[in-house]
């Protein structure tokens, strides 16, 4: 036995895991090499440094992690946790969330108006009632001007009257009239199905009686026509709706300032029995219904629109034989009366009419029978039906 | 509920069952009972702390998946240094282990329980130029030197973890211990 061949051994004997053939040579041969020996104890000083090294320590917190790794929480735990946890920190800055952006949202609609009408338009239900600065805003829209395009002004007619839900003088004054043709029902035909002017049509009469009244016009702008569509407001419209013809004639003069005559029409009570255009007592009591809806038609449109189209003075001996006589001219002209204003005395009495244009020398031509007819104004562009404000003077 | 772990004369069955049931509490009490044998092999084999702690986690994450299958051949402790031997060794052969282990010279302090200045001087030195001699080692004498002079396993367990013949295992026990002498010879002359 040579030192290489003990000293190839040497690991082994410190675990002592020799075959026991060879340990008695092995043990002789270490007997007498000191430098085998020397060899054998700096092997087992080595082995016994490496059984006695410090055991390593995991870090604190080895095992949470591992055991959060193997069971990971389900997904709607982690999402609470990410949304709510800590929740005295992230509730109320949720909240605030929430809040700035509601009073942003609701900022954003009143400061808006192309939000806000959007949102009216979008909604079928009626909009809140108006406050007085948006019906001071509206008021000019909605009495500015008589001619404009006929689609958009129908549209907002229908939409108004969608909205007045119920305006009774349209609905009473003209259901026989009630047609599926003229401008409007085209225009609104042309909106897609589910919009709520659309669908708002069937319950708006106050929208089919420009139209119905005009149904071989298609194109010319009726009398109602109110041609700022850009400042569709509830309020004015609605208030002229269902505002008293009184008043519209009362407020015809004032047409020059009308934000004010929105307010008068709108400030203007309902009176009995005046809600309906008057025919006067020379009406023909035989004419059809359809006739006579048509008329009440005009006469609505008329009432919607605030200026005369033409005024005259009528100078007359006496001024009851004249105005029975206008009454007996008017339904041979196709003309209706829409006001009559009785002044005092020394003052002339305002009557209102309202003539198809095509027939408005025919009308004026009578008036010429009854009296001096001087006409004071006329106008450029003649609408369809014109409007004219016959002053009656007796020459007294 | 932690159940405690005894290594022992074999795993209690009842831990086990729970073991393979998927049990928290169980998981969690063997994590807590091993987590230092799995981190100290690693972090000798490794030689660096970081790495050796996401090795022990990644060693108890492929446990806690293999546990359903783990028949109770061998002993739950062994099994772990198997699965820890094969990730270490697994991250050692990885290209980017290799790159940055060139010129990481920093060997890892060990935590020295054992109380006394004195002692704590004397066996510093000793101890630093043990871990260094054994991260010299090459890797395949290095896990087995570790598995027998430092876990204390039988050659048969270490045989069974490495999956490797006996002959194989004291071959390269054997030839780590010589070189560990050679290497530490200034401290046993």
């Amino acid at each position: 036995v040579t030192c290489p061949d003990v000293r190839a051994q040497l690991p082994a004997l410190v675990d002592d895991d020799l075959a026991p053939s060879g340990r008695p040579a092995l043990d002789a041969h270490l007997a007498t090499c000191p430098e085998c020996r020397h060899e054998l104890a700096r092997l087992r000083a080595t082995v016994a440094a490496l059984r006695q090294l410090g055991p390593a320590r995991a870090p604190a917190g080895f095992v949470d992690r591992v055991v959060a790794a193997a069971f990971p929480r389900p997904w709607y735990r982690r999402l609470g946790d990410a949304l709510f946890v800590p929740i005295r920190l992230k509730l109320p800055l949720e909240a605030a969330a929430v809040l700035l952006v509601a009073a942003s949202a609701v900022y954003l609609h009143q400061r808006t108006p192309e939000v806000s009408q959007l949102a009216h338009g979008v909604s079928p239900s009626p909009p809140d009632v108006p406050s007085p600065a948006r019906q001071t805003a509206r008021a000019p829209a909605a009495s500015v001007g008589r001619s404009g395009p006929a689609g958009a002004d129908e549209l907002t007619a229908g939409r108004v009257a969608g909205q007045g839900g119920g305006v009774a003088p349209p609905r009473e004054a003209a259901p026989p009239a009630r047609r599926e043709t003229g401008p409007a029902r085209e225009v609104l035909a042309a909106r897609p199905p589910g919009d709520p002017v659309r669908e708002g049509l069937p319950a708006a009469p106050a929208a089919q009686v420009p139209a119905a009244g005009t149904p071989g016009d298609a194109g010319s702008p009726p009398p109602s026509a109110r041609p700022d569509a850009s400042s569709p407001g509830p309020a004015a419209p609605e208030s002229q709706a269902s505002a008293p013809l009184p008043a519209t004639a009362k407020t015809a003069p004032a047409a020059a300032r009308p934000g004010a005559e929105g307010r008068a029409a709108q400030e203007s009570p309902p009176g009995p029995g005046e809600d309906r255009p008057r025919t006067g007592p020379g009406a023909p009591a035989a004419s059809a219904p359809a006739a006579s809806a048509e008329r009440a038609a005009k006469a609505l449109g008329a009432r919607l629109s605030r200026t005369p189209d033409a005024s005259g003075r009528l100078l007359v001996a006496a001024r009851a034989p004249a105005e029975a006589a206008l009454d007996e001219l008017l339904p041979r002209v196709g003309a209706t009366r829409l006001s009559r204003r009785a002044g005092g005395a020394g003052e002339p009495v305002v009557v209102e009419l309202l003539v198809p244009a095509a027939r408005y020398g025919e009308l004026t031509a009578g008036l010429g029978r009854i009296g001096r007819w001087t006409p004071a104004r006329e106008p450029a562009v003649w609408p369809a039906d014109v409007r004219i404000e016959v002053a009656i003077t007796d020459v007294r | 509920m932690a159940v405690p772990v005894a290594d022992v004369g074999g795993d209690p069955p009842e831990l086990l069952e729970r073991l393979r049931a998927g049990d928290r509490g169980a998981f969690e009490s063997f994590v807590a009972a091993h987590q230092h044998r799995v981190y100290g092999l690693a972090l000798r084999m490794l030689a660096n702390a970081a790495e050796a702690q996401d090795a022990a986690q990644e060693v108890f994450l492929r446990a806690h998946r293999a546990l359903g299958e783990f028949r109770g051949a061998a002993r739950l402790s062994t099994w772990l240094y198997a699965i820890t031997s094969r990730v270490c060794l697994n991250r050692l052969a990885s290209g980017e282990r290799r790159l940055e282990r060139r010129g990481d010279d920093a060997l890892v302090r060990f935590a020295d329980p054992r109380p006394g200045p004195d002692r704590a001087l004397e066996q510093g030195e000793l101890e630093e130029a043990l871990h260094r001699a054994i991260a010299e080692l090459p890797e395949e004498r290095r896990i087995v030197v570790l598995l027998r002079d430092v876990e204390g396993l039988a050659y048969e367990e270490i045989a069974q973890a490495l999956d490797l013949p006996i002959g194989t295992v004291r071959s390269r026990l054997h030839r780590a211990r010589l070189d560990l002498k050679d290497k530490l010879e200034r401290f046993f002359p």
